[in-house]
């Protein structure tokens, strides 16, 4: 197939789930395209889910942004791939390769059911990044309460340090977090998963986890070992106390495999342990009469009690370990044998003889070895003793020789080693503990030779001058000549360990150094199937060396029974270390030390072998664990594993790829905040007071948090003066942001509005630039809240915060209105953050070969806004360039459109509909009801009695079948509804769980599937307004909810199969307006494939855009302006109707008729959408002397005279008057485009002449975005910008040339220019007659400043609320041609969601006039928001179906009660009320009678 | 550790405490000071307004004596360090003013002689844990606020000294040698140096302000590494008490003075007896802490 890479490929590819993501998907897959929606973050929703409100609207931003993501997830076209990033591109514009990584979240979405037991048992508290880190969140969470999947995830960073320096690996950290929840015994038995000696390195184990711990660079590690014990010896107790049994005996299977294990010491055990847990059959084989190893026969009782090691042993045999005690090999049984006998044999037999000094003397009479004494220490017949011990070595058993020698009842007990105190081997707790029982040590000095005739006396010593060289190697050096002596009646050489020669002669696998030779990785020996570990392959080891090689060889021996290979894949290699940058920062750490658990006094130690350290009491061990950190985020403390009734959780899910073929791809990644800690001045991070605009968001937010509450981080006061810095990463070049943001005075401006109401006496300061509020109604929202007597707008930008001691209020120092120095104090700081590229884009970039501009955000260009330097993908929202929700929402339509533009060949070739078997004709029967009550969890179990909901309800007339589920959403639920439906002829069902919000339309569904209508649904909320909010009295919830289910059962009986009507749609555009934006939308529909009908008023196409003639960027707009016209008059689909008035427009969505008057000439045109692109122009002002002096222009004009280089250049002083009739009384919006215009015209006069004085007489400049550079050029080109106040407007008079003088209150003086021209910002207008007109026949609404009204400011920003009409360009307000390229884009991409249907689907839930009722009052066609009512041929009231939007406005209005609303008539409501308050008469009354069904249940059109 | 040293005209003069703890500390750790042979002033009163130009050839001149000593420069007056920073970075960047020095001098120098200051060596070169090992002494319960001054953080692009908002070189030494360090507001305050002689008005206001804070931080002292600073808040302290009627008794000490005691040395070997207000409570803490 040749061709193959020619075809397109009907899917899009969007990159990031904010708002400008979730608009473009819906678009997309809303008109025929497979939209995979990729999100870098755990849920949809982006910045716009952190917000509490958004200006100026005021709307609840989650409340807003919710149904578009819940849509999202409905919509069966748009796969949604969270934790995913977009990170390769092969292919060309129309067949793509991506290449997408995919995170791992550690919990199964599909299984996943939102119920949230997880998190409540996860003991892990850490920094919530969604909150800004003003609060934690759990290990296990969801990204925030309405994340969209409504689904858990797991935060990993690796693997904690301490585990990784384990050398048995084990989860430190997760056993911490389950003692500080008091789940010692799930502690226990986390600890023996890697090491089941758990109770024995509690007590021994040197804790090379303590020395990583990274809470030890704060204050001290944790106390590890010490945890460890705790938790084990609470085990101990429990059995003692009864309140455990060990676990039963075990027998291993009788076709199991065996293992013979040489030697019952620590790696043996646990080899044995891991080994019987696999299913083998293990058989240990030990030379002593007791298990254990130098556990038993080398550590002294005072350190490792018996019955601790006896405990551990005996649980570890339970699991069908066979211990063959007295068991030599060579002796009693000899290495072939087991060769022979078993199919894999471990070699753990310790190194058990004592390495001797090698000295002269040795072998007189009371010299004795430290293995040796301490193997009978440990046994029944203990040596003897004589009065004065000599110890020899510094290592740990020379120590316990020492200390048991003093124990067994020396006088005196000394030591002798060759290394300085620091020096020496033995651990420093065991050295400390031996000098406080008044043993001496002789650090520094070496043997020379052992003193005595037939019995000791002593020793001489020499001076050891260096125990290690330069390599560090052991390598003593002597002075021979420094000697002393000792006196001793007994001397016993601890100086090392060795395995016995013997059992190396017997075991003959290869050697080296007289250790067995193993893999350090595998411990596989030179022969196979023979493993070694433990002190005789290493030489000698602590304990959880020991442990960890056993473990080593455990795995090794497993795969070596089972076949496989035995590198590859082991389970160290799952193991990861946390970046250093993920590691938990240490300067916030409140400092708290370890506790120190009591020891026995040294006076009582002495004649006993008692145990000298007691463990940590439970208060202890409590405060110790809450002192962890969490280094590794989630602690794999497997709690949620348990907890989960789904099984969704799987800790061992790794990254991954997929590769997905689509045809084009919209990059939406959003925008990062500005790190405000890089503006040091301001004191962020170092003072607990200053917070940056989107912490404060989600102070304000309900959900947040503090519930709303706005409160001083430093003490939880409420913070009543407040102040706003503006431009903290913005507009400044210290930190390489020259570019405006231009959201953050709006939202500032907005947050001291909406802090007003959640504090009271909210004292506000701003402190601002330039306030930018240059949208559409934003200047209106400013001055309302800049009149308000606690809002103070404060010109200038302090340059430095300072906290107070002690009260932590925050002095700030700025100039103020007389620009005098002026010192104001605050209890909270907002600073307002500027917007960067987001961290992902750099990398994004390079792996898709995208040009970024110099700050780092896609780099586009102003006539093609939404198109990358890479063909075929495409960029809306904060990544093109800083801007606003309506303005991203724009973009991200406009970007759907250029993706439907080059796939529009591939529309509908891969997209789903399902297909649902025929509805079952319920008509004549008698209700049947299936009610399932749902635990959800515990989420309403946990309160509500759900078993007691079924039995007091499950006799309720026509209730069939009756249950409860645990997730009545689960698949396997779904199913289960389904098989009831089928096998009870159920024909209503009502699901009482959490709210129809969210899980109406999938029980629906599960309707639909099983052969029912979906309207035979209800669902009773037990969860959101029962179980939740009554959590406190669970008896009068469960009674509340069995009235509710109660109430569903009543409705039910009365429901009735509903069905929507379809209504067929032309799928020809109408687009009404020949500018700019007309021509872009017109050519966007051709391009997709529509006919479109382009209607325009004048004689040419162009409007407006004729007027520009350069940009800052193009020099030549006339050329692009005559190129779009000549490609619209050439496009085959495109009739352009010029010169054409519209006279009358009828219909509906999918079919309108529009009247229009060419000339005598009367037509119609007709079309299923239509696009209003009506324009505006430039505002008229006899302000300034304009039209009496011939030296007094607008900036169209001049802008024209410098184009057509018939600028006279008339003299040397222009000065441009900004805001002439704009932000006044009758104008009171900002006209937008006026500043950068001035800014343009400045800079080219000062390109034709640089000495031309050009002054800028403005109120605020807003060159907001990337136009914020060519304001800065202009101050450097120096045009000079002088500010004025409304108040004091300019003046301008020409007596013999024109002077023009202000006062500014930036200068002390007034100042009167001597201007050679005066030019004029006049801003934009509408042409208000004309938009009257047309928006009476488009029913459809105006502003008070004529412009037309959009459906929602933010969220639909090109829709009205009449459907099948959408609005782009200067109609909508005033904006650049980059703005009114992208709107237009958006209309049609919003058009085509109609245009690309032949036919749309009518609601069912629409309302209907019972004409007999209907008194002609036309109530209802004055109240619907919808124009859906109509007068009919009979002077009645009438809905039109395809306009309804199922409100039920007019069924509430109507005073004849002639409207029902289809699903939620009166009679539905009524019963349900009756059930309510009236009860048992009622329910009596109403006992299986089936409802009347109403006259006409089909609505709509055909 | 060799160096060459550039004590600067107050140290042979108000800041001869300074000068003397210095040397005392470096002696005691291992740093070798070799004073500059026939320097000269660096041009940090009047002259570095005067003329750009004279500005940089002041330094200049200092630092081509050094250049030929082949060392680094250690300089401890943040003023002199600001100075030598400042030339080193114009000759550098502008070739103009490179030849301008070379008229003026005689000779050239192309800005390339190492400039460090006494707190970078102590931190950098002899390091906290040398440092730690060799403390006799320490300032266990002394809370002190650190006060850097302007010069020796700015500007950030030229300096390239620590944090120019919230340095922590001083508190670093503080917290080695067991003493609490305070976060107060006014690190890099302006004390009015320039303007002490002139305008002395300017700095009680300023300097005011600054004792203030520390006072409301609990500061037993204040711990500087400027003479210049140390004046301005040592020495106005009188005044700022007889014209505002507040009572300020704060000890302005050198960071090499409070290291000299923990090393182990007299208050007369660290010229504390020259401070304007007593430094009373912070000797008999350091002696309270006694010997370890």
């Amino acid at each position: 197939m040749s061709n193959n890479g020619d075809k397109k490929i009907g899917a899009v590819l969007v990159q990031g789930g904010g708002i400008a993501g979730v608009q473009a998907a819906l678009d997309l897959a809303n008109s025929g395209f497979k939209v995979y929606l990729v999100e870098r973050d755990a849920a949809i929703g982006g910045m716009m889910a952190h917000l509490d409100k958004t200006f100026p609207t005021g709307d609840c931003a989650t409340c807003i942004v919710s149904p578009k993501l819940v849509e999202c997830a409905r919509n069966l076209n748009i796969e949604i791939l969270t934790l995913s990033e977009l990170t390769d591109l092969y292919g060309k514009p129309g067949n793509f390769k991506a290449t997408v990584r995919r995170y791992p979240r550690y919990v199964d979405e599909s299984k996943c059911t939102g119920c949230s037991e997880c998190t409540q048992v996860c003991p892990v508290d850490i920094p919530d990044e969604f909150n800004r880190c003003l609060g934690t969140r759990k290990g296990i969470a969801k990204l925030y309460a309405q994340a969209t999947p409504n689904i858990f995830g797991i935060l990993k960073n690796g693997h904690s340090p301490c585990k990784l320096k384990c050398p048995a690996k084990v989860n430190v950290q997760g056993y911490v977090q389950l003692i500080k929840q008091k789940e010692y015994l799930k502690a226990v038995a986390l600890i023996r998963q890697r090491n089941p000696l758990s109770a024995i390195c509690g007590r021994i184990c040197p804790h090379p986890c303590e020395s990583e711990c990274m809470r030890g660079k704060a204050d001290d590690p944790i106390a590890i070992r010490l945890l460890k014990r705790f938790a084990s010896d609470q085990e101990m107790e429990m059995l003692a106390a009864g309140k455990l049994t060990l676990p039963e005996e075990k027998t291993p299977a009788p076709a199991a495999k065996k293992v013979a294990i040489i030697g019952g010491g620590p790696a043996g055990l646990t080899a044995a342990n891991d080994l019987a847990e696999a299913g083998f059959a293990v058989t240990v084989f030990e030379a002593m009469p007791a298990a254990g190893g130098m556990l038993r026969y080398g550590i002294p009782e005072y350190r490792l009690p018996k019955k601790v090691l006896d405990h551990e042993i005996e649980i570890i045999r339970r699991k069908g370990v066979k211990f063959v005690y007295n068991c030599r090999i060579g002796r009693d049984v000899t290495f072939q044998t087991l060769q022979k006998d078993y199919g894999a044999v471990f070699v753990s037999a310790g190194a058990q003889k004592s390495r001797k000094l090698r000295v002269d003397g040795e072998d007189i009479n009371g010299v004795l070895h430290g293995i040796e004494f301490l193997r009978e220490a440990a046994s029944a017949k203990k040596p003897a003793v004589k009065e004065r011990v000599l110890v020899i070595g510094g290592g740990n058993v020379a120590v316990d020789v020492a200390r048991t020698a003093l124990r067994l009842g020396a006088k005196q007990v000394e030591m002798v080693c060759l290394e300085q105190r620091h020096e020496m081997p033995a651990y420093p707790e065991e050295i400390e503990a031996t000098l406080a029982e008044n043993i001496k040590i002789h650090n520094g000095w070496g043997p020379k030779r052992i003193l005595g005739n037939g019995s000791v006396t002593g020793i001489e010593l020499k001076r050891c001058t260096r125990v290690f060289d330069d390599q560090k190697r052991f390598n003593p050096a002597y002075d021979e000549n420094d000697l002393t002596t000792i006196e001793a009646d007994q001397i016993i050489v601890a100086i090392g360990q060795a395995v016995d020669e013997k059992l190396v002669e017997h075991i003959y696998v290869q050697n080296e150094r007289g250790c067995f030779k193993a893999d350090p990785v595998t411990g596989q020996t030179s022969i196979a199937g023979v493993f070694a570990g433990g002190d005789s392959a290493s030489g000698p080891a602590s304990v959880i060396d020991a442990v960890a090689a056993g473990k080593r060889a455990a795995e090794s021996i497993e795969r070596y029974l089972l076949g496989r290979e035995l590198l590859g894949g082991r389970f160290e290699e799952s193991l990861r270390p946390i970046p250093p940058a993920f590691l938990p920062t240490l300067d916030k750490v409140e400092k708290k030390s370890r506790p120190h658990p009591e020891e026995l006094a040294p006076v009582v130690r002495l004649n006993n072998f008692d145990e000298v350290e007691k463990g940590l009491t439970e208060e202890q061990a409590l405060a110790e664990a809450a002192r962890c950190l969490n280094c590794a985020l989630c602690s794999e403390c497997n709690r949620c594993v348990e907890t989960c009734k789904q099984h969704a959780i799987d800790h061992a899910m790794r990254e991954r790829t997929v590769t997905l073929e689509v045809g084009a791809v919209i990059l939406t990644p959003g925008f990062a905040e500005f790190d405000a800690s890089r503006k040091g001045e301001f004191g962020y991070g170092r003072y607990s007071n200053v917070v940056t605009s989107v912490q404060f968001e989600r102070m304000l937010s309900a959900a947040g948090p503090f519930e709303g509450h706005v409160i001083r981080l430093s003490d939880g006061r409420e913070a009543r003066r407040i102040a706003w810095i503006q431009c903290v990463g913005s507009r400044d070049s210290t930190c390489g942001n020259e570019y405006c943001s231009s959201i953050c005075c709006m939202m500032a401006t907005k947050q001291a509005l909406v802090a007003g109401d959640h504090v009271e006496g909210l004292d506000a300061t701003i402190f601002y630039m330039d306030i930018r509020a240059h949208g559409k109604d934003f200047d209106q929202y400013y001055e309302r809240a800049r009149a308000k007597e606690n809002i103070h707008y404060v010109k200038s930008i302090p340059s430095r915060i300072v906290q107070l001691p002690g009260s932590k209020d925050l002095r700030v120092a700025y100039l103020d209105e007389n620009s005098k120095l002026a010192h104001k104090e605050f209890d909270l700081i907002v600073l307002s953050v500027g917007m960067e590229p987001p961290h992902s884009m750099a990398g994004m970039a390079a792996s898709l070969d995208i040009k970024l501009n110099e700050f780092g955000f896609c780099a586009t260009d102003r006539l093609q806004p939404l198109c990358t330097s890479q063909p075929g993908v495409f960029v809306g929202g904060a990544a093109q360039e800083p801007k606003d929700i309506p303005e991203t929402v724009t973009q991200a339509s406009g970007a759907a459109s250029m993706a439907m533009e080059l796939l529009a060949s591939a529309r509908n070739s891969l997209v789903t509909k399902k297909s649902y078997p025929v509805e079952h004709d319920v008509t004549d029967e008698e209700p049947r009801l299936g009610v399932f009550v749902c635990h959800c969890g515990i989420n309403i179990a946990g309160t509500v009695d759900v078993e007691q909901v079924v039995r007091r309800i499950e006799h309720e007339p026509n209730v069939v079948l009756a249950t409860h589920t645990m997730f009545t959403c689960a698949d396997t639920s779904l199913s289960n509804i389904k098989d009831m439906i089928h096998q009870h002829r159920l024909n209503r069902i009502v699901v009482a769980s959490c709210t129809p919000r969210t899980h109406e339309p999938l029980f629906r569904e599960t309707l639909r599937e099983a052969g029912l209508n979906p309207y035979l649904f209800e669902l009773a909320n037990i969860r959101d307004q029962c179980s939740w909010v009554h959590s406190a009295v669970p008896e009068t919830a469960t009674e509340k909810a069995i009235e509710l289910v109660k109430m569903s059962i009543a409705r039910a009986r009365k429901l009735w199969p509903l069905e929507g009507g379809t209504l067929a749609v032309d799928q020809t555009g109408i687009v009404i307006g020949g500018g700019l934006s007309g021509m872009t939308a017109a050519l966007a529909l051709a391009k997709q494939g529509f006919d479109v009908h382009l209607i325009e008023q004048a004689n040419r196409l162009g409007g407006t855009l004729h007027d520009i003639h350069r940009t800052f960027e193009h020099e030549n707009i006339a050329a692009f302006t005559s190129g779009l016209i000549d490609q619209v008059q050439k496009h085959p689909r495109i009739k352009s109707y010029l010169e054409a008035e519209i006279t009358g427009i009828k219909g509906h969505i999918g079919k309108f008729h529009v009247a229009l008057a060419q000339g005598s000439k009367n037509l119609e045109v007709t079309g299923g959408a239509i696009i209003v692109a009506t324009g505006a122009q430039a505002a008229k002002t006899t302000e300034y002397l304009y039209g009496k002096s011939d030296r007094v222009l607008t900036q169209v004009e001049l802008e024209k005279q410098l184009h057509d280089q018939t600028w006279p250049a008339q003299g040397q002083n222009i000065v441009m008057i900004q805001c002439v009739g704009s932000r006044n009384e009758k104008h009171p919006y900002c006209s937008r485009i006026c500043c950068s215009m001035a800014v343009k015209n400045a800079l080219a006069i000062k390109k034709l002449d640089p000495t031309a004085n050009v002054y800028v007489l403005y109120r605020d400049v807003r060159t907001y975005g990337f136009r914020e550079i060519y304001y800065q050029q202009a101050r450097e080109a120096g045009v000079v910008f002088i500010r004025y106040t409304p108040e004091v407007p300019p003046q301008v008079t020409d007596n013999n040339g024109l002077v023009v003088t202000l006062k500014s209150p930036d200068l002390p003086e007034p100042l009167a220019i001597e201007a050679d021209n005066v030019v004029l910002s006049t801003g934009v207008e509408v042409d208000l007659k004309n938009n009257k007109q047309l928006s009476d026949m488009l029913k459809v609404p105006l502003n008070a400043d004529g412009f037309y009204v959009e459906a929602h400011m933010k969220l639909r920003p090109v829709d009205f609320t009449t459907e099948g009409i959408f609005l782009c360009g200067l109609a909508h307000s005033p904006k650049f041609i980059d703005e009114n390229i992208a709107q237009a884009r958006a209309a049609a991409a919003r058009a085509a969601t109609v245009l690309s249907k032949t036919q749309l689907d009518v609601s069912a839930q629409v309302a209907y006039v019972d004409q007999q009722k209907c008194i002609s009052c036309m109530t209802c066609v004055t109240v619907c928001p919808y124009s859906a009512p109509y007068c009919n041929k009979d002077g009645k009231g009438q809905i039109e179906a395809a306009k309804c939007m199922g409100c039920g406005i007019c069924a509430a209005e109507c005073p004849a009660r002639a409207i029902q609303l289809h699903h939620f008539e009166t009679d539905q409501f009524m019963v349900m009320i009756k059930q309510l308050f009236a009860s048992e008469n009622v329910e009596n009354g109403e006992k299986k009678v089936a409802a009347q069904r109403p006259d006409k249940i089909l609505t709509g059109k055909a | 550790m060799r160096y060459a040293y550039y004590p600067g005209c107050s140290a042979e003069s108000t800041a001869r405490d300074m000068h003397q703890s210095t040397l005392v500390v470096a002696r005691a750790l291992g740093i070798e000071l070799q004073e500059a042979q026939g320097w000269t002033c660096c041009g940090a009163t009047a002259g570095h307004q005067t003329n750009r130009l004279l500005a940089v050839s002041l330094p200049a001149a200092n630092l081509a004596k050094v250049q030929d000593m082949k060392l680094d420069m250690v300089v401890n007056c943040a003023a002199c360090y600001n100075r030598m920073k400042v030339a080193n970075h114009e000759i550098s960047a502008h070739s103009e003013i490179r030849q301008g020095v070379r008229d003026a001098l005689d000779r050239d120098y192309d800005g390339s002689v190492k400039v460090r200051h006494l707190l970078e060596v102590l931190l950098e070169d002899v390091g906290l844990p040398t440092i730690t090992k060799s403390l006799k002494r320490s300032l266990h319960g002394l809370k002190v606020a650190c006060y850097y001054g302007c010069l020796l953080v700015r500007p950030p692009g030229v300096v390239k000294f620590d944090d120019p908002e919230n340095p922590k070189s001083l508190d670093r030494l503080v917290t080695a040698m067991g003493g609490q360090s305070l976060d107060w507001p006014c690190k890099v305050e302006c004390c009015g140096g320039g303007l002490s002689l002139s305008r002395t008005d300017v700095v009680i206001n300023l300097t005011g302000s600054i004792l203030d804070m520390a006072v409301q931080a609990g500061a037993d002292c204040i711990a500087v590494s400027c003479p210049m600073c140390q004046s301005n808040l040592d020495l106005r302290q009188q005044d700022i008490n007889k014209q505002t009627g507040k009572n300020y008794r704060m000890p302005v000490v050198y960071i090499t003075q409070l290291l000299g005691l923990c090393l182990g040395f007299g208050p007369g070997e660290l010229g504390f007896e020259k401070l304007m207000v007593p430094a009373a409570n912070v000797l008999k803490k350091v002696e309270a802490n006694g010997h370890e």
